[in-house]
């Protein structure tokens, strides 16, 4: 797993770890200080990232549609943040994954 | 005519017990089994709060709370970690369809977070609402507040400090490099004040606190246009906080991962 952390202007922080298999995301975990509302919906949105490849229109794409589903409000958090720190730890991990 | 919400003042407890007493009243309203309800409570002895998202390891020295006997309980509202020691907190247990929840979460922040404004305003400070969550003085945050929606009732909790150890704060708690961009000049440790720091030692003197909680609950009957009826935990709320904080907050497995199922009363499956 590889970590990365995003704290934009006027945004809490947030804590993206990622670990990839095969060129996919196979696990995912958010932490930080921000707000969402249901706080179950942060699940919703681990899970959509799971089996995708860490490119960032499909990663913002799958983003918008868990967070639509969900009917779920972040507060000091934005997708795009979100986005960006997800195709950040995807390539961290894969980096550390070298041989 | 107005409405009457219930006041509770409690005694200073444990970290653990505080928490379940604000999670049995959440439960207690939402099956309309109380009215709406503030609580003004303290800390017996100091204890840090992590939010709902945040994972002890990242959050928290452990090894220094063990030393200092710091327990550290997972909330279940989001926002940040926070050491609990010389303050005054708050809890207000708002139904849904109350004026003062709607359905913006960060609008009822601000609505919610006015009567702390109004209190430090009245004290003769320049205090100001800085979204999502604080109150700050000067620039520098002397309440902090977290929410959450349930069953039909929002609960925001938050703090606001009397007398604040920084010192210890930060040998407790992580402070994320990213947290404080801009080097020394935006040190931590200058960005937290305290009502000690602001007014002075009469912030410390016997019957401050009482004083801050009458004029925190006269604020917050204000700006809810409601009256207060000074009361207490019913029999099956205490039972209940007594069960929650055995059987949720004292848990390692709850402190350490998040789990959404301890939210409700019944099983999800």
């Amino acid at each position: 797993m590889h970590t990365s952390v995003v704290k934009a202007p006027g945004e809490k922080l947030l804590r993206v770890s990622i670990g990839m298999a095969g060129g996919v995301i196979r696990d995912v975990r958010f932490t930080g200080d921000f707000f969402m509302y249901p706080e179950e919906g942060v699940s919703r949105i681990e899970g959509a990232l799971c089996g995708i490849i860490p490119e960032l229109n499909t990663v913002l794409c799958r983003l918008r549609e868990a967070v639509d589903a969900g009917n779920i409000q972040l507060v000091g958090l934005s997708i795009e943040s979100i986005a960006r720190a997800t195709v950040e730890a995807a390539a961290g991990d894969l980096a550390e994954k070298q041989p | 005519m107005m409405q009457t919400w219930r006041l509770i003042i409690d005694p200073p407890r444990r970290g653990g017990y505080n928490m379940a007493v604000d999670l049995a009243i959440l439960h207690s309203l939402s099956c309309r089994s109380c009215p709406p309800t503030l609580r003004l409570y303290s800390w017996d002895t100091p204890a840090i709060t992590i939010g709902y998202f945040q994972r002890i390891e990242e959050e928290v020295r452990e090894e220094e709370c063990r030393r200092e006997g710091v327990a550290v309980i997972r909330r279940i509202t989001g926002g940040g970690a926070v050491l609990h020691e010389h303050e005054l907190t708050y809890s207000v247990f708002v139904p849904l369809s109350h004026r003062m929840a709607p359905q913006s979460i960060r609008e009822s922040y601000g609505l919610l977070c006015a009567p702390i404004v109004d209190t430090l305003r009245g004290l003769g400070l320049n205090a100001e609402f800085a979204p999502v969550n604080d109150v700050l003085v000067e620039g520098a945050k002397v309440s902090g507040s977290a929410q959450t929606r349930r069953d039909g009732v929002l609960l925001q909790h938050g703090t606001l400090l009397i007398g604040v150890d920084t010192e210890r704060m930060f040998r407790l708690l992580n402070v994320a490099k990213e947290k404080s961009p801009g080097g020394p000049s935006n040190a931590p440790e200058g960005r937290v004040t305290s009502l000690q720091r602001l007014i002075g030692e009469r912030a410390l003197e016997m019957g401050f606190a009482s004083d801050l909680s009458g004029r925190l609950a006269r604020a917050f009957a204000e700006r809810l246009e409601c009256v207060f009826e000074k009361g207490a935990l019913s029999r099956e709320e205490d039972d209940e906080s007594v069960r929650i904080e055995r059987e949720l907050f004292s848990l390692e497995a709850w402190n350490r991962e998040r789990s959404i199922r301890p939210f409700f009363r019944e099983p999800l499956d």
